[in-house]
């Protein structure tokens, strides 16, 4: 399962890997910033996700640090709710994505940060975006207060656009900057063990997560 | 079709001269600044023209298709006749002249025509492009529209650049739109119309000079406004400013005339042409007008014949067409397209080869302007968008309808038709064919329910016998019968032989006729495959939809706000918007009434996402019939989806990938061993396999096919096709870790349907039922009499047939195979004893060996010298063996299941006829040694149960 060792990194420098979710409401534009993020395209009628979808994608933070995001891009109804544990129980970074056209789910977002913040990874690193930036025009969400709410939470904060690729990359660069480096190549090998989803642990009994 | 028939079904065997046409044309480049889905204008008229289809009059000519061709250019096929008004009008020395017609003649007309409109306009369609070119006669002298759906399907001509209608006949608000008239009404048409007789009539065009000259016309059209707002007591055709307008001065004449000779045609098209649009009537109103007062003393009869054959013919140089000259041949042989729906000989002509835009890209009509020569010779770039581009003249609008030949496609039908056809034998019913080395537990159960059949019977039996029809379905037709040759084509390829879809298109049509009594036939033929053509019908009747389905779509509310609604708006614009017809607004809005109607239907059901892309394939096959897609649901999703929409759906779809995961253990132990041990588990890639039946994952057309064996087979056929997919994709899958696998059935790679379907179906046909069994499934409880006193009298569930919980089979790898089926298998079986010696000894399944399962490693080569088909693990009580068993899946031994109740089982449950041996069986020391000693293992060599 280790990729550590096949991966053509240069000699000298080390392969992080993170498991990052993605959480917001339905048609905020997760599976679009995954899918500019990974393959740098667009497409005007993404399907609906259902369950979850999965990608990776590696970015080089400077000539040494190759980090590698596993994504799982979660489905947004509310039903699948009770799946999102499953995906974010050992995950190291969350993006949660709202769209500045809806007032609702700049709130869904706040849940989905509070509930984060009491039962996933107590070192799990969120970023909070704001995406549809290029329908500035229908705009109901400021920036201000978008940003106001992400420094009081400890958020990382961007406003991007899936559909013209604005802050995407850089959204995930800062999170993979913000990400501890050197404390987790401490630990990567237990990490390692971990990163497998716990499928068999019902999703309601988070408690005794072993992160 | 007496169920599924629209009105056009029911007229179709009255047609009687064929012809089909078609005209083209492109939309302006994009309706901007949608809100969430930014349509192109071509996806809304493609949209808007859908019901067109369903439009039905005796004096309307069919549209049959909408295709759209490159760079967006559409193209309309509609029927079409030789014949019409506009060969009234010629030219001689520059100047029109009308070849004018007795006033009985246009009676017929003017009734037929206003009796088309007004039917138009119940159905809020507005002409509005009445000229004598669309007013088509057919061969019998009946008046057929054409081109009336292009002002509709273009939403008044705001989806396309140029206008619609011709100014020479249209009135003066169809160009002024005036402040206390802004809605277009079809009393339009009522203008055209009143031009139209008019001209006729006096034989001289209605506006006099150049009929290019459209600004003179715009003018006259301005101040003849201006006329009829002047107050006067005159009414305006009898004031004398109106012959300043450059109206032919024999017309206005005719219109001031005082003769009695014509003076209910005068007044009539004196009512047509009333110039104010609020004081016209209609084309309801004025099919009462006394000028057709005859028409209803003779009570409508057709003498019309009469009159055009004869009169029109010897007094006019008209050169009618030769085929109308022609008598009808008594001993001709019958046309092979007569009484067929023109939709139905559209689609064989295209099966034969045929398509609209190489059709018209041959006759040089879509001739482009070379790129070079559009290459603008100043460009104005304003809001990143380029201005004076060239246009390119293959972009202009015609009018021109060019006739499609059918003459090919008539010689292949009558080929394939004729005594020489082809014969097809395509597998009769490939659920139950046999292999004769293997199980088919399908068959087996047929066998259960009729005792003593033979197997020739069975191939002609169904799957799902109807509890309130046994009998055996005969064939009503000869059509798909005298098989000779056994050739089996892929069914890409019979879909594609206009002969072959021909006969089964014929053949399901007439089962079609006799629903709901043909239903088991139906079932019975569509196991071949379904014709794509009848396919919305076909799944129709297989599902079982019956009754008054319209009343019943119409009884929910779809209209109302509801808590769902943010989700299904915000889900139905991004719902297959690949596919033409759900792209456009108006399937948004039937996608949207179609869902809020199963939320409002289904109490107890919910709207989970993946519910839109159920909804696709029923809603483009009955695109215009939304009561049908939405009764189709209703019946499909408590067969194959029972309970996946409950709120609480979690336990459902667990079991369900639970019992996935024992199948693919069970069918591909090597696969299965893998995937589990790199931990891709079902949970993670095939919710939406389940949940939407595949529809999520699959573009339609092979929704399609799936879903035409899905619908005809047992409800676990989905399972099987889950695991035929992984294995398609096997050789990536076992070479590959986690984030690989993972990520390949996120995108599927190209899954053979076809391929998938038949491996399904084996392994369908090998699987025991209890291995598939599932709490939430729809248990065949049809409400036989015979059934429910059997519900009655075993209330009692004995323990071991008491579920499984879900979290055990989640937890194992293997199922569970009952008593019942074990016995079934007994000559293909491997009874695998995991008990002690002494146990074993005292009583076991006859023929099976006894083994420590810490000996796997060590005996697992004598465990493959048997050789046998299934592997059945015997525990127990307390323990029956699923650790022992997965460890037999991970040695690759095929079909591995683990007893249910274990040994005790078979002590205690006497029906099944099971002798438990308990004679001495033979010990066997292979040479090996553990720790512990030597292997041993006994074998039972005493076969009871022969």
């Amino acid at each position: 399962m280790s990729n550590q060792g096949n991966r053509q990194t240069p000699q000298t420098g080390r392969l992080y890997q993170f498991k990052l979710v993605l959480l917001g409401e339905s048609a905020v534009g997760k599976s679009s910033l995954v899918l500019r993020f990974v393959k740098d395209q667009f497409d005007d009628y993404r399907e609906s996700t259902i369950g979850a979808a999965f990608l990776t994608q590696t970015i080089g933070l400077d000539n040494n640090t190759t980090v590698k995001f596993e994504i799982w891009d979660t489905a947004g109804q509310e039903r699948y709710k009770s799946l999102a544990p499953m995906y974010y129980r050992n995950a190291n970074c969350a993006v949660v994505v709202y769209d500045i056209t809806q007032a609702s789910s700049l709130e869904k977002a706040k849940s989905w940060v509070k509930e984060l913040q009491r039962q996933a990874d107590p070192n799990i690193v969120i970023a909070l975006a704001g995406n549809k930036s290029d329908l500035s025009a229908r705009r109901v969400i400021d920036t201000e207060e978008a940003k106001a709410y992400a420094d009081d939470t400890g958020l990382l904060f961007f406003e991007t656009s899936a559909k013209t690729a604005t802050n995407v990359n850089e959204l995930f660069t800062s999170i993979a900057r913000k990400m501890p480096l050197d404390q987790l190549a401490a630990n990567s090998r237990g990490r390692e063990l971990n990163r497998r989803l716990d499928l068999n642990r019902p999703p309601q009994n988070n408690s005794n997560c072993n992160c | 079709m007496a169920t599924f028939a629209t009105e056009k079904d029911l007229n179709a065997s009255s047609q009687h001269d064929v012809h089909l046409s078609v005209c083209s044309f492109s939309a302006v480049a994009g309706v901007e600044d949608r809100d969430i889905v930014p349509a192109t204008a071509t996806t809304e008229i493609f949209g808007n023209f859908q019901s067109l289809k369903t439009i039905s009059h005796p004096n309307l000519c069919e549209y049959v298709e909408i295709v759209k061709g490159k760079h967006d250019r559409l193209f309309v096929v509609v029927e079409n006749h030789l014949n019409f008004l506009g060969k009234l009008y010629r030219c001689e020395d520059n100047k029109i002249q009308v070849a004018s017609v007795g006033i009985s003649m246009l009676r017929e007309w003017a009734f037929q025509i206003l009796k088309a409109l007004a039917y138009l306009n119940s159905n809020n369609i507005i002409h509005h492009n009445l000229s004598p070119n669309n007013i088509l006669i057919d061969s019998e002298g009946t008046v057929k529209l054409a081109n009336y759906g292009l002002y509709y399907m273009t939403k008044g001509g705001a989806n396309v650049d140029f206008p619609i209608g011709y100014p020479h006949y249209l009135p003066p608000e169809a160009i002024y739109r005036s402040a206390d008239n802004p809605e277009t009404t079809g009393k339009v048409d009522v203008w055209s119309l009143g031009v139209i007789l008019v001209e006729i009539h006096t034989g001289i065009p209605f506006w006099e000079g150049d009929e290019k000259d459209i600004d003179k016309i715009f003018s006259s059209l301005w101040e003849l406004q201006c006329i009829a707002d002047v107050e006067d007591e005159q009414e305006v055709w009898d004031r004398f400013t109106v012959f300043s307008l450059g109206i032919s001065e024999a017309i206005l004449e005719f219109l001031q005339g005082t003769d009695d000779d014509y003076g209910d045609f005068r007044k009539l098209v004196r009512a047509c042409l009333e110039v104010n649009p609020s004081n016209r009537c209609s084309p309801e109103q004025l099919l009462s007008h006394p000028f057709f007062s005859s028409i209803y003393e003779n009570g409508l009869c057709n003498h019309y014949k009469y009159w055009w054959v004869r009169p029109f013919l010897q007094s006019r140089k008209l050169n009618l067409d030769d085929e109308l000259l022609e008598p009808q041949e008594e001993s001709h042989n019958k046309d092979v397209l007569e009484g067929i729906p023109l939709s139905q000989i559209y689609y064989f002509w295209k099966l034969a080869g045929g398509d609209v835009e190489s059709e018209l890209a041959k006759r040089g009509f879509l001739l482009s302007t070379p790129p070079i020569e559009r290459i603008p010779r100043a460009v104005k770039v304003q809001n990143g968008k380029e201005e004076g581009t060239a246009q390119d003249t293959a972009f202009l609008y015609s009018d021109i309808i060019h006739g499609l030949s059918l003459k090919e496609l008539r010689q292949r039908l009558e080929i394939a038709t004729g005594p020489n056809r082809d014969t097809f034998e395509w597998d009769t019913d490939y659920f139950l064919v046999v292999d004769e080395d293997d199980m088919n537990f399908l068959v087996d159960e047929m066998s259960d329910e009729e005792g003593s059949s033979t197997k020739d019977e069975f191939i002609d039996k169904y799957l799902f016998l109807d509890p309130n029809n046994k009998s055996i379905p005969s064939t009503s037709n000869g059509i798909c019968q005298s098989p000779s040759n056994n050739v089996k084509l892929p069914l890409l390829i019979r879909e594609k032989d206009v002969g072959y879809q021909f006969q089964r298109v014929a053949l399901f049509t007439e089962l079609l006729r006799e629903y709901p009594s043909s239903r088991d036939e139906i079932i019975h033929h569509a196991k071949v495959d379904i014709p794509p053509f009848l396919r919305g019908k076909i799944w129709a009747a297989i599902l079982g939809v019956n009754g008054d389905y319209q009343a019943i779509y119409d009884s929910y509310d779809k209209e109302n706000e509801k808590e769902t609604d943010r989700q299904i708006d915000v889900d139905v614009p991004r719902c297959h918007q690949y596919h033409q017809l759900l792209s456009s607004p108006v399937g948004h809005g039937k996608l949207r009434r179609l869902l809020k109607c199963f939320v409002a239907s289904n109490t107890k059901l919910v709207y989970w996402q993946g519910l839109d892309s159920i909804c696709a394939p029923f809603l483009t096959l009955n695109f215009n019939d939304e009561a049908l897609a939405f009764s189709c649901l209703q019946t499909f999703i408590p067969k194959f989806l029972k309970d996946f929409f409950i709120f609480d759906n979690s336990p459902v779809i667990q079991e369900y990938l639970a019992v996935f995961r024992h199948l693919l253990s069970f069918h591909d132990p090597e696969l299965s061993s893998h995937l589990n041990k790199i931990g891709y588990q079902p949970d993670l890639y095939a919710i939406p396999w389940f949940l939407t039946l595949f529809t999520h994952v699959f573009p339609l057309d092979k929704t399609y096919h799936l879903w035409d064996k899905i619908l005809v087979g047992p409800p676990s056929l989905p399972l099987f096709a889950g695991i035929s997919i992984l294995r398609q994709l096997r050789d990536v899958l076992i070479k590959s870790e986690f984030n690989e696998c993972i990520q390949l059935s996120d995108s599927f790679p190209d899954v053979d349907i076809e391929k998938c379907i038949q491996s399904a179906l084996s392994m369908c046909k090998v699987t025991p039922p209890s291995v598939i069994y599932r709490v939430h499934e729809e248990h065949s409880k049809p409400g036989g009499p015979s059934d429910s006193e059997n519900h009655l009298s075993d209330p009692v569930q004995r323990w071991w047939e008491q579920p499984i919980p879900v979290e055990t089979k989640r937890a194992e790898l293997t199922p569970r195979i009952s008593l019942k089926d074990l016995v079934k298998l007994r000559n293909h079986v491997l009874v695998i004893d995991m008990r002690n010696e002494q146990e074993f000894a005292r009583g076991h399944f006859p023929l099976s060996i006894n083994m420590n399962p810490m000996h796997l490693d060590q005996l697992s080569h004598t465990l493959w010298q048997e050789k046998k088909k299934y592997h059945i693990v015997v525990g127990k009580r307390g323990d029956s063996g699923p650790q022992f068993a997965a460890e037999l899946v991970d040695a690759q031994f095929p079909r591995v299941a683990v007893l249910t109740g274990g040994i005790d089982v078979m002590r205690v449950d006497s029906e099944e006829g099971v002798v438990v041996c308990s004679c001495l069986p033979t010990k066997t020391v292979p040479g090996a040694k553990t720790k512990d000693g030597p292997v041993v293992y006994w074998k039972c060599t005493h076969n009871l149960m022969k």
